[in-house]
């Protein structure tokens, strides 16, 4: 530092820590915004082969917060999420029935609401086969009953 | 410099109709040519052309205005960048600020911005109030700006208060619930108020719907407006505290 620092290179130097701070959040903004590759849990989840499930059989994908359920009539998929403020339901095998942890609603175990306070049904998801034949369940899409 | 011919593409770009649409003014070489730039440029004018030496004692006002107008931009811009991967909704709320703490690249460091931010806010602008409190400096000719600066404190307890709902975790549902409680405790009016905050019975969908738009458009512009006043109000009361 043998220079004095005049007003002129104090502001070069301003400028330049300026344009190397702006470079960094360029490339941090950038980074932040850039699609993640594989989100969590986007995208379809695989349960398995459908002959692996038995009549009247429950698969619960506690990771996923959802269950899949085979009856006479075929298969279905629930969201766990409790309608009512977001808790994640527990089957309670002895009874028969979901039951949430959180405030004790109740659910049949085809998703109906037994009692509140939850003011809906479990939501019902989209069950398809991929193309290994195996049973998959889109997270994201709702079925209109 | 400026007076010597040039050339290379540096002059040639200076030369460009759009370049001195911008840059419109010559160098100014005097004060008035100073005080020009200053006075026809939105964001110089913000400051006066002229300052007292006295106002920037750091001790007279801890620069604490300053800090609580700077949380507030902070605020706004990791805002914005959080507004990109979150949705207010129920089933997505959680895992959108779960995904930004540990998926998004930056998404940690972004959250804490903006969550550390808010609470420095309140900070800096509760100190804001004692100083000005302590030194008098709410007398006249300053009370109206006291009183802009009340509502001002006021907006943000209310963007710290509504923000904390919508991470949707158990601390945001309680605070939330007992807040509108209290509000529901209010008489005569308070149980309607509440009924209208939430948008329900209880908290819910809808609550985290109507604390979404509440936080990040009716407050922040009801905010960015009074801070309007609030400054231009310093100015005409006659700048920052100094010695008379």
């Amino acid at each position: 530092m043998a220079e004095t620092l005049d007003r002129r290179r104090i502001l070069m130097l301003g400028a330049a820590a300026l344009a190397a701070a702006a470079g960094l959040s360029g490339y941090v903004s950038a980074a932040f915004l850039r699609p993640l590759a594989a989100g969590r849990q986007r995208g379809a989840i695989v349960v398995g082969y459908p002959e692996d499930i038995a009549d009247d059989g429950l698969v619960l994908l506690a990771d996923a917060r959802l269950v899949v359920g085979r009856t006479t009539e075929g298969f279905f998929a629930l969201s766990l999420v409790c309608p009512h403020l977001g808790c994640v339901v527990r089957w309670l095998a002895d009874e028969g029935r979901f039951h949430c942890p959180c405030h004790g609603s109740q659910f049949t175990p085809d998703g109906g609401v037994l009692n509140g306070p939850a003011s809906g049904d479990l939501v019902a998801l989209a069950v398809g086969l991929d193309d290994l034949g195996r049973l998959v369940v889109d997270p994201s899409a709702e079925v209109i009953q | 410099m400026s007076d010597s011919p040039r050339r290379g593409p540096l002059a040639w770009l200076r030369a460009t109709r759009p370049w001195r649409s911008v840059a419109r003014h010559p160098v100014p070489d005097t004060d008035v040519g100073r005080a020009r730039i200053v006075i026809a440029n939105l964001w110089l004018h913000l400051r006066p052309v002229k300052v007292d030496p006295r106002t920037y004692r750091l001790a007279d006002t801890f620069c604490l205005g300053g800090l609580s107008a700077f949380l507030f931009a902070l605020l706004t811009v990791t805002g914005v960048f959080l507004m990109v991967y979150f949705r207010p909704t129920v089933p997505e709320a959680y895992h959108d600020i779960e995904d930004l703490m540990y998926a998004i690249p930056g998404g940690a460091f972004l959250r804490n911005l903006h969550r550390w931010g808010a609470h420095a806010m309140v900070v800096t602008v509760a100190l804001h109030m004692v100083r000005v409190f302590l030194r008098g400096a709410y007398r006249p000719p300053r009370e109206f700006n006291w009183v802009v600066g009340v509502s001002l404190l006021v907006l943000t307890l209310l963007l710290s208060y509504t923000g904390y709902l919508l991470p949707w975790d158990q601390l945001s549902l309680w605070a939330v619930s007992v807040g509108t409680e209290m509000a529901a405790s209010v008489p005569w009016l308070g149980p309607a108020a509440r009924r209208v905050l939430l948008g329900a019975d209880e908290v819910g969908a809808s609550a985290v719907l109507r604390f979404y738009v509440l936080h990040c458009i009716v407050l922040p512009l009801a905010a960015v407006s009074l801070m309007g006043v609030h400054f231009w109000r310093v100015r005409k009361d006659g700048g920052l505290s100094r010695p008379l």
